[in-house]
């Protein structure tokens, strides 16, 4: 989208209120944009190659607020002012209450957001995107900012449980009939041998 | 030279029978060897200018015709979604119903944005149509694409 386009999506954003930061991208959306991974597209239901961190599948949004207590954002505040020691996520609402987008804090105290599989943009405030697409904002959570070595880590814990999510997706699909009939024709000459 | 090649000159220069209209003094220039070697490759030219132009057989045209309302609804809906982040809310819009509307002619059309530009709710769009579920071993969207553009190959739907 072109910074015009976004301007009439959204009626609450003037031009001196945002900017463009990233080139369109289809494999991440505004989830995991927040979560802080640009690899996957997060959301609950679905295929198995969408990444969800819990195992509910609901579309309600505790179960988006429970995901990101999940990655430590388990205080909720009224506040969307920067606090240097805060990271904070914003989650959107629609008018069905059904959770439509998130924004995540950056360090000079705006804010991020992905729009769907397009671009990122930087934006002075969380109104600027309230309107009839987003709705309203409903929650902010908060995680105490970690310096960077705990920043690290945190950020390895993250990866191994968006990885841990996908093993787990890897050992739940189907085997495929090929591998079960082979299994199984192993199983039977053994089950022959003893028998004789 | 122009006048005779529009009038079907090909057809003539084998036999070198001329339309009626063409008078004497054409018909001897071009009774020249060179000169119709050289009408022959004006001939040419000109064909390949006008190819466009060519009427196109029934299928041809319906194809053409598929393809133009397939971008045009993927234009409308492009720029009313493409900001929304969930695939409920992207696969909703009429024209996206639109196109799992158009069926298995759609197919080859959708698989070519796949394979430019893999956004999630084409791979709803395809599972809809076809009524099946190819990528269900990816993890990520790419594997997903790949694997769609796989059965697209397969299938005869795309080329190789």
């Amino acid at each position: 989208m072109t910074e015009d386009e976004i301007e009439q999506c959204f009626p609450n954003l003037r031009r001196d209120d945002f900017k463009i930061t990233s080139p369109t991208d289809v494999n991440y959306n505004c989830i995991a944009w927040a979560g802080g991974d640009t690899k996957n597209w997060w959301q609950p239901s679905g295929a198995k190659y969408y990444v969800w961190l819990r195992d509910d599948k609901s579309e309600s949004l505790e179960n988006y607020i429970e995901n990101f207590k999940l990655l430590g954002y388990s205080e909720e505040t009224e506040s969307r002012d920067y606090e240097p020691e805060f990271e904070k996520v914003a989650l959107y609402i629609d008018a069905d209450g059904l959770p439509s987008h998130a924004a995540k804090q950056k360090d000079n105290g705006f804010w991020t957001s992905k729009l769907g599989w397009s671009e990122d943009i930087e934006h002075r405030t969380l109104e600027c995107l309230e309107g009839d697409d987003y709705g309203v904002v409903k929650v902010i959570l908060k995680r105490r900012r970690k310096g960077k070595e705990e920043a690290d880590i945190s950020k390895t814990k993250a990866s191994e449980q968006i990885k841990n999510f996908k093993n787990l997706a890897r050992n739940t699909v189907n085997v495929p009939k090929k591998e079960v009939d082979a299994v199984k024709g192993q199983t039977k000459k053994k089950t022959n041998k003893t028998d004789k | 030279m122009k006048r005779i090649i529009a009038k079907g000159f090909p057809c003539s220069l084998k036999g070198r029978h001329f339309p009626t209209d063409v008078s004497n003094w054409e018909r001897r220039l071009f009774q020249r060897d060179d000169v119709a070697s050289l009408a022959t490759q004006l001939y040419f030219i000109e064909s390949q200018q006008t190819e466009h132009l060519k009427p196109k057989s029934k299928q041809e045209f319906e194809a053409e015709e598929t393809k133009q309302e397939f971008q045009t609804l993927v234009k409308v809906w492009t720029k009313a979604t493409s900001r929304f982040s969930f695939v409920r809310q992207q696969i909703v819009h009429p024209s996206f119903l639109r196109i799992i509307g158009m069926g298995e002619k759609a197919l080859p059309l959708i698989l070519e944005e796949v394979k430019e530009r893999p956004i999630p709710s084409w791979f709803t769009a395809l599972e809809a149509i076809s009524g099946k579920d190819v990528a269900s071993d990816a993890t990520n969207i790419g594997e997903a694409a790949q694997c769609w553009i796989r059965w697209g190959q397969n299938e005869g739907y795309l080329k190789s």
